[in-house]
């Protein structure tokens, strides 16, 4: 084994442990309010991210692009939510909800390690678009996630302001309002890369050797998904959709990608080469 | 500790009389300089918040207590009599202990209001200012104000909502992104709209209406609030233009109904509406909550956040109590070794003394003689003062009655 795989297999674990670590003193934070998680939960967060991007950098150095490796595309995912989480947190100065999405970053980066981090993609593929396909994909996947879960936060939030149950959770969520704007925030910045994504995928597609059908499976759930978000983000903006199904909206959009991402792909051709 | 403190607070007295009592911050400075040049405290200190008004006092002679009573009842005289019933005093480690208990907040009306490290600060601040904290206030009154900041970070004794006020304030925080922009609709003119703008309107900056059926009771009190009048007429209308909207009349039939507010609600948009009904019997038809982006509240669902609030609050209360004995015991030490060491001080010199005197004495020793002379002498100096010494701080042995056994001069007592 080359010394840089072994560095790599090192990052592998290193990366969902700084996640893992990260998450429990935010959910100290959450349940405890405790005033020295709330210091440390953030710079482990930060800390997570550092390893993260060192252990994307080990992976680069293998001569290997990140995106076309796919335990890297998996805890690339966490990586994504974890850093705008955190980039909305240091704007709206509310740390309590910081478990929900550094727990996902942390959920994506065990799952990513469940993958041999030194495979190496299929050299016929262009590295170039795929990977700009890719990083878009996971850009607009964050953005779903992000939104869905900010959007469950919204109706728990609600919930427990309409069923007057002033419990932990009513105690620690921020307000409605601030959700609600998280929630169609990250929306829009998912439908926006998804945008991206499925353009990128459409140059991938053209450069292959034999083109795949409009009609594979991949292809229609990807632009199905995105008419649906685009749907959403219209009826938000134009047509006075009320936050509440918008925030069902989010959750079911996310259903649907992770369908698109988990299910569709055994009914398609498009990625088989990934 | 030469401190005592006398006053009272809502533990011994009625609001009522605590409102008649309280100083204004202007009274105070002449209220200090009175405790200290006329009546013979050396160092003072005057706390006068609207749930206790407390004088803190270095004693600086005899009957403090009698004498303390008298400035208290002179300050008022015109409730002297009534006043003896409810002053309480305490003196001596029990006068740091209350001050402590204070700052954290444990005497508080409130367990774990916050407002009182402020006042006490600002108590303090007028205290060095007229010139009346000494060396005892010094001391003692930034440990209390330590002792209140570490309760509150190291403790829940300061989170969670426990008031009825804050219970508002809170459910206002917990639908809008920013309070402060919020605007307000105030239905009825009476107290329980006032005591709910009292601690609503501090936070906002937005736009205030009071809607009453007597338009005049509506202007006086959207006068004392920055706000407009507006007839009861046009309460569900101007509930749909605002974000919170306050109501408390004492009719017997709801003035918002589902029927008149729909409408307006549905024109709203994506914009929440919290309504926190006070009124008894309901001025809000309880239908108004299932309406999609609206938050109807009672004063029971208030009442239910404080009693939670308080509840983990008291919870907290033996950790704080414990932060509280620690500093004091730490305190007290800490006392004690700088009580004791212009006593080591005096011990030593006057030993020093004796030592040298003796050995001035001795006339027929040789130079070596001497030196050894004075090397065992010196070390059995040494050796007495370190077995005194612990014992002397430890406050085992008083420092006046070794000194007197040695026949030393006691230092003079400095604060």
């Amino acid at each position: 084994m080359e010394p840089m795989e072994s560095v790599v297999r090192l990052f592998s674990a290193l990366v969902p442990s700084a996640w893992v670590a990260a998450a429990a003193a935010y959910l100290v934070l959450f349940v405890r309010q405790d005033a020295g998680a709330e210091r440390w939960a953030p710079r482990l967060a930060w800390t997570a991210v550092a390893v993260h991007l060192a252990g994307l950098g080990a992976v680069g150095l293998l001569g290997v692009c990140p995106m076309l490796v796919p335990g890297s595309v998996v805890s690339g995912l966490g990586l994504a939510v974890g850093v705008v989480h955190l980039v909305l947190e240091r704007r709206a100065k509310d740390r309590a909800i910081g478990v929900f999405p550094v727990a996902a970053a942390a959920l994506f980066a065990l799952a990513g390690a469940a993958a041999d981090p030194t495979r190496r993609p299929d050299p016929s593929i262009p590295h170039a678009t795929t990977a700009l396909h890719v990083t878009g994909a996971i850009l607009g996947y964050a953005g779903l996630l992000l939104a869905a879960l900010f959007g469950a936060l919204y109706l728990v939030q609600r919930r427990a302001l309409k069923a007057k149950r002033f419990g932990l959770f009513w105690e620690r969520l921020p307000s409605l309002e601030l959700l609600d704007e998280f929630s169609s925030r990250s929306l829009v910045a998912g439908v926006v890369f998804l945008t991206f994504t499925i353009a990128f995928g459409h140059v991938v597609r053209r450069a292959a050797p034999q083109a795949d059908s409009y009609w594979d499976a991949k292809i229609v759930a990807t632009n199905l998904l995105w008419l649906v978000g685009l749907a959403v983000v219209f009826a938000r903006r134009f047509l006075r959709f009320r936050p509440a199904p918008a925030a069902v909206a989010s959750l079911v959009l996310f259903g649907l990608a992770m369908a698109n991402l988990l299910v569709v792909d055994v009914f398609s051709r498009v990625h088989r080469g990934l | 500790m030469d401190l005592l403190v006398a006053g009272l607070s809502h533990h011994t007295a009625p609001l009522a009389l605590r409102e008649r009592f309280a100083l204004a911050p202007d009274q105070v400075p002449h209220a200090l300089d009175r405790l200290v040049h006329a009546e013979g405290f050396p160092e003072g200190l005057i706390l006068s918040t609207c749930n206790r008004t407390e004088i803190y006092a270095r004693p600086g002679g005899a009957d403090a207590a009698g004498r303390v009573r008298a400035f208290l009842e002179r300050l008022r005289p015109e409730i002297a009599a009534e006043l003896r019933r409810h002053v309480y005093l305490r003196e001596g480690d029990e006068a740091v202990q209350h001050l402590f208990r204070v700052a954290a907040g444990l005497d508080s009306l409130i367990v774990g209001e916050p407002e009182i490290v402020r006042q006490m600060s600002d108590a303090y601040g007028l205290a060095c200012s007229a010139g009346t904290a000494g060396p005892v206030l010094h001391r003692v009154v930034p440990r209390a104000l330590q002792v209140g900041k570490r309760v509150r970070t190291d403790t829940g004794l300061a989170r969670g909502i426990a008031s009825v006020a804050g219970a508002a304030v809170g459910l206002a925080g917990r639908v809008f992104r920013d309070v402060s922009t919020c605007s307000i609709l105030a239905i009825g003119a009476g107290e329980t709209v006032a005591t709910a703008l009292t601690a609503l309107r501090p936070q906002t900056e937005g736009r205030l209406v009071v809607a009453n059926r007597t338009l005049g009771r509506a202007e006086i009190l959207a006068a004392r609030f920055r706000g407009t009048a507006a007839p009861l007429a046009d309460a569900a209308r101007l509930a749909g233009e605002v974000d919170i909207v306050v109501a408390a009349t004492a009719s017997p039939d709801p003035h918002l109904l589902v029927r008149d507010l729909g409408p307006h609600v549905a024109r709203r948009g994506a914009r929440p509406l919290l309504i926190l009904d006070l009124g008894v019997p309901r001025d809000v038809e309880a239908a108004v909550g299932e309406l999609p982006g609206v938050y109807l509240h009672s004063v029971d669902d208030l009442h239910s956040i404080a009693a939670r609030g308080r509840a983990e609050r008291a919870a907290e209360v033996p950790k704080a109590e414990a932060i509280v004995a620690t500093a004091l015991s730490d305190f007290k030490r800490r006392r004690r070794d700088l009580d004791a060491e212009p006593a080591i001080k005096a011990l030593l010199d006057g030993m020093l003394e004796v030592r040298e005197s003796a050995l001035t004495g001795e006339k027929g020793l040789s130079a070596a003689e001497r030196a050894a002379a004075e090397r065992v002498s010196g070390k059995l100096v040494d050796k007495l003062l370190r077995r005194l010494a612990p014992r002397l701080k430890d406050g085992s042995v008083e420092p006046r009655d070794i000194l007197d056994a040695f026949g030393i001069e006691a230092p003079e007592e400095k604060e």
